[in-house]
């Protein structure tokens, strides 16, 4: 009797854990084709959407709207939300005019207490900037007014620049709701599974790292403007490449935002639906140099460096096809691009000029710190191509934040990294910015006066030719004196089902606005 | 029995204790810098500071250990992510369900496969089924979990297109997951159940209940394969502690939204608070798995459950009274 009842007893505890593991977790929402108008999968891990805090931008970009962001068709900035922009005669101040009509997700109607928020929100040392994305010091935001309109925000530039060129600050900076981001503060977990923004979606659901729901709102004041192809979008973060291609493979997957080299190609000679484009990232990978200290301090190591590898094939093993060669620091399709040409693979001409710096064969050895992955293996063929001229590189395989902290700590003397120098930012001027001033030591080195005279004058000059010219000379200036190595001009491969999907829109790989795709 | 239940629950406070110590002495130490992962790389050397007091990281090594675990002690509290600002308490309770079910069921497949077939292949041994089992556990065992579940889902999802490749939301879901979850266990727990099925099948009293006449099924069934189960249970409670700690593979391929993978996002995004927190709860669930794996084999054993039972009590020494002496 007692062992049947112990037999009984153990059984009704199997059935009861069988039963609440049934019933536990799941996701009923979004896998289902019906509910669902859009699905996409995309690389970036799911998180937060406040800017400065968030590693992906696709939710941002329906949920809120940006200030300025990059037209599809000129790349020059635009706005949904201003009404206009102005500046003042002596081009130190710009008046920006927000839309009357615009109203949040949570009913209330926006007003320049908003706008004049969100830009002083982004001056350095205000609570936001915990999440390290402030604005350059190039504003004084915290000096931003309200006009008398109640519509109008005055921002008046820093010293020595001109408001026009600083602009760019703004670009891709949601627009906030002050009275709910008072009320919520930086910090809410509300920032990732429900924040109040005045773009035409609101998130219905969110798991971390996994998904968003995103569901069209009814009443988004853009809504005769502007015709959404779609009522709902799910927004899926995948770990694995390999696994959201074969998604979209089976039909789960209306479009994937990123896909690997080998998938790209299966795409291409495949054929059938699923269609694929290479889209530019719009930023410029480097290899930076710690040109400041010995041996880089010296132009013929840099020079023996530069034309003793040959990048085009390190690129080939790290990247595959999906990458472009670098003519400049600027992308080819930025503004005020110059093209200067590449450093020719010549490694006679290295070998003399090693010889030149005082190291003969064997007598210099270089270190860089590298993460995991594609980088590694370049690092691996940097090092075949560096041995053959008589250098020798050791390198060390780190994640992110050791290779981070040991090049700040002045380790390694140089860096390959895949952070693109230029993103997401169609102006070469915050590019250069960030080349220069970053916290990143010795991109351009913080110490050659030439490379910031030329900046300075560009973000002073008001009139557009003249910018193009110090930018121009920006670009040949850093090519001439070997100061930057640029590796490649980043691109993503896309791919779509062209069943569901007719066009797909984007900008770019990283400014990825889903507002236009084109449903089929 | 209870005494026992209780002893070794207490033994797992201070192992679990020891555990987050290690763990957070090594995040303090390794070199790296979580704040420029937050702050990013671009911002300037005042917000990292400022960051850096945010944080609490500027504070001595004890007292930030002790502002953790009294968190947890106190309030149940985990602390808060690094990178995700939410509490990483709420995240793991969320989270624990998905990796729970992807555990328990690869288990359950493989007891239900590894016990059958083991026991198939020590009934019917140099057989032409022993040997073709023994190969197909080898190679199962040695096969690495991540390649096979990619190629459960190009077969079944990609060319035959029967089941889905990822999300949780039916049934058809969790398929291929439980499969490429469970497989190695199972060749494992069958070479186990062989090897163990084969030594006692070989034992005197297994020939007296065939000798007294008794079907073949009763005697693997009541007499064998109770009397085999002790190493077996010790392997299904191991591989039950190593389906709850790798399953980042499977959950990072099959896309789950689980522990595993909330744990590998803090550890590429060095946020401590994750780490910590998912390691806790994985050493919970071992010590849990090892204490339940014992009270198992005192309900198979009951000369075990008399050990238990009389752990702890005084050796009475038999002691000649003077009557008898006399």
């Amino acid at each position: 009797m007692k062992t049947r009842s112990t037999k009984v007893l153990a059984l009704l505890i199997v059935l009861v854990l069988l039963f609440s593991m049934s019933a536990c977790g799941g996701n009923n929402a979004g896998d289902k084709k019906s509910s669902v108008a859009l699905r996409v999968g995309t690389s970036e891990p799911a998180g937060s959407m406040l800017v400065g805090a968030a590693e992906i931008k696709i939710p941002i970009a329906l949920v809120f709207d940006y200030i300025f962001y990059a037209d599809s068709g000129t790349g020059k900035m635009a706005s949904d939300i201003l009404e206009g922009w102005t500046f003042s005669d002596n081009g130190k101040s710009a008046t920006l005019k927000l839309r009357e009509d615009i109203v949040f997700s949570n009913g209330e109607k926006a007003t320049g207490e908003d706008l004049l928020f969100s830009i002083a929100s982004l001056a350095p040392g205000h609570e936001r900037a915990y999440a390290g994305m402030g604005v350059d010091d190039s504003w004084d935001l915290a000096g931003a007014v309200l006009e008398s309109d109640g519509y109008s925000v005055t921002v008046t530039v820093t010293e020595g620049y001109a408001a026009i060129n600083c602009l760019e600050a703004f670009f891709e900076q949601q627009l906030l709701c002050k009275s709910w981001c008072e009320k919520t503060g930086w910090d809410s977990d509300l920032w990732f599974n429900g924040p109040v923004g005045s773009g035409p979606f609101e998130v219905a659901e969110f798991v971390t790292d996994n998904y968003y729901l995103l569901k069209a709102r009814a009443d988004w004041w853009m809504d005769e403007e502007l015709d959404i192809g779609y009522d709902e979008i799910k927004i899926t973060c995948y770990s694995e490449l390999s696994t959201m291609y074969m998604d979209l493979e089976n039909g789960d997957l209306d479009i994937a935002l990123v896909i690997a080299a080998n998938d790209y190609e299966r795409a291409v000679s495949s054929g059938g639906k699923i269609k694929t484009e290479l889209i530019s990232g719009h930023a410029g990978q480097y290899m930076y140099l710690d040109i400041d200290d010995s041996p880089f301090s010296d132009i013929n190591v840099r020079k023996a460096f530069a034309h003793g590898v040959d990048w085009a094939a390190v690129m080939t093993v790290g990247y595959e096809n999906l990458w472009q060669p670098a003519t400049s620091i600027v992308p080819s399709n930025y503004l005020y691009y110059k093209n200067v040409g590449n450093y020719e693979f010549d490694q006679e001409y290295a070998k003399q000029c090693l010889e030149a710096a005082g190291y003969g064969p064997g007598e210099l050895t270089l270190e860089i710190y590298v993460c995991p992955g594609e980088l590694e293996n370049m690092a691996v063929s940097v090092q075949y191509y560096l041995n053959q001229i008589g250098i020798n590189l050791v390198f060390y395989s780190y994640d992110f934040s050791t290779t981070q902290f040991n090049w700040l700590a002045g380790d390694g003397d140089m860096q390959l990294q895949s952070i693109p120098g230029g993103y997401p930012h169609h102006n070469p001027l915050r590019l250069c910015a960030g080349l220069i001033d970053g916290a990143m030591p010795n991109m351009i080195s913080k110490t050659d006066t030439t490379t910031i005279d030329l900046y300075t004058k560009a973000v002073m000059a008001t009139d557009e030719s003249e910018v193009a010219e110090y930018i121009g000379d920006l670009q040949q200036h850093v090519y001439d004196s070997y100061r930057l190595i640029v590796t490649q001009e980043m691109v993503n491969a896309v791919a779509w089902n062209s069943e569901v999907v007719k066009e797909l829109g984007i900008f770019n790989a990283k400014s990825t606005d889903l507002r236009f795709v084109v449903m089929a | 029995m209870l005494r026992f239940i209780v002893k070794r629950v207490l033994w797992m406070i201070p192992v679990l204790l020891g555990v987050t110590l290690l763990v957070f002495t090594i995040s303090y130490f390794m070199p790296g810098d979580v704040v420029w992962n937050i702050v990013g790389s671009n911002a300037s050397q005042e917000a990292h500071d400022a960051m850096v007091v945010r944080l609490g990281l500027d504070q001595p090594f004890f007292k930030q250990y002790w502002n953790y675990i009294s968190g947890i002690i106190t309030r149940f509290d985990f602390g808060t992510s690094y990178v995700y600002k939410h509490s990483v308490g709420q995240e793991i309770l969320a989270r624990l369900p998905y990796t729970l079910r992807l555990g328990f069921l690869g288990m359950l497949l493989s007891i239900i496969i590894g016990l059958s077939v083991g026991i198939i292949s020590a009934t019917k041994q140099y057989s032409f089924s022993d040997y073709s089992l023994t190969v197909i556990s080898m190679f199962f065992a040695s096969m690495p979990g991540f390649w096979f579940a990619l190629m459960l889902i190009l077969l079944f999802s990609v060319s035959l297109g029967w089941l889905p490749a990822t999300g949780v939301a039916t049934w058809k879901n969790w398929v291929l997951p439980v499969i490429a979850s469970g497989i190695t266990s199972c060749a494992v727990i069958m070479r186990m159940t062989r090897s163990s099925m084969l030594e006692v099948i070989r034992q005197d009293y297994i020939r007296t209940a065939r000798s007294k006449g008794l079907k073949e099924s009763t005697v693997i069934r009541k007499h064998a394969l109770r009397n085999s189960l002790i190493p077996v249970i010790t392997v299904i409670g191991m591989h039950f502690s190593i389906i709850m700690g790798g399953s980042v593979i499977i959950e990072t391929i099959f896309n789950i939204p689980g522990m595993g993978m909330y744990l590998m996002a803090g550890i590429n995004n060095r946020d401590y608070p994750i780490i910590l927190g998912c390691v806790l709860v994985i050493s919970f669930w071992t010590c849990l798995m090892n204490l339940l794996v014992d009270l198992c084999y005192a309900y198979i054993d009951p000369r075990i459950k008399a050990q238990y039972q009389n752990q702890g009590k005084p050796r009475r020494r038999k002691h000649s009274t003077e009557k008898e002496v006399a």
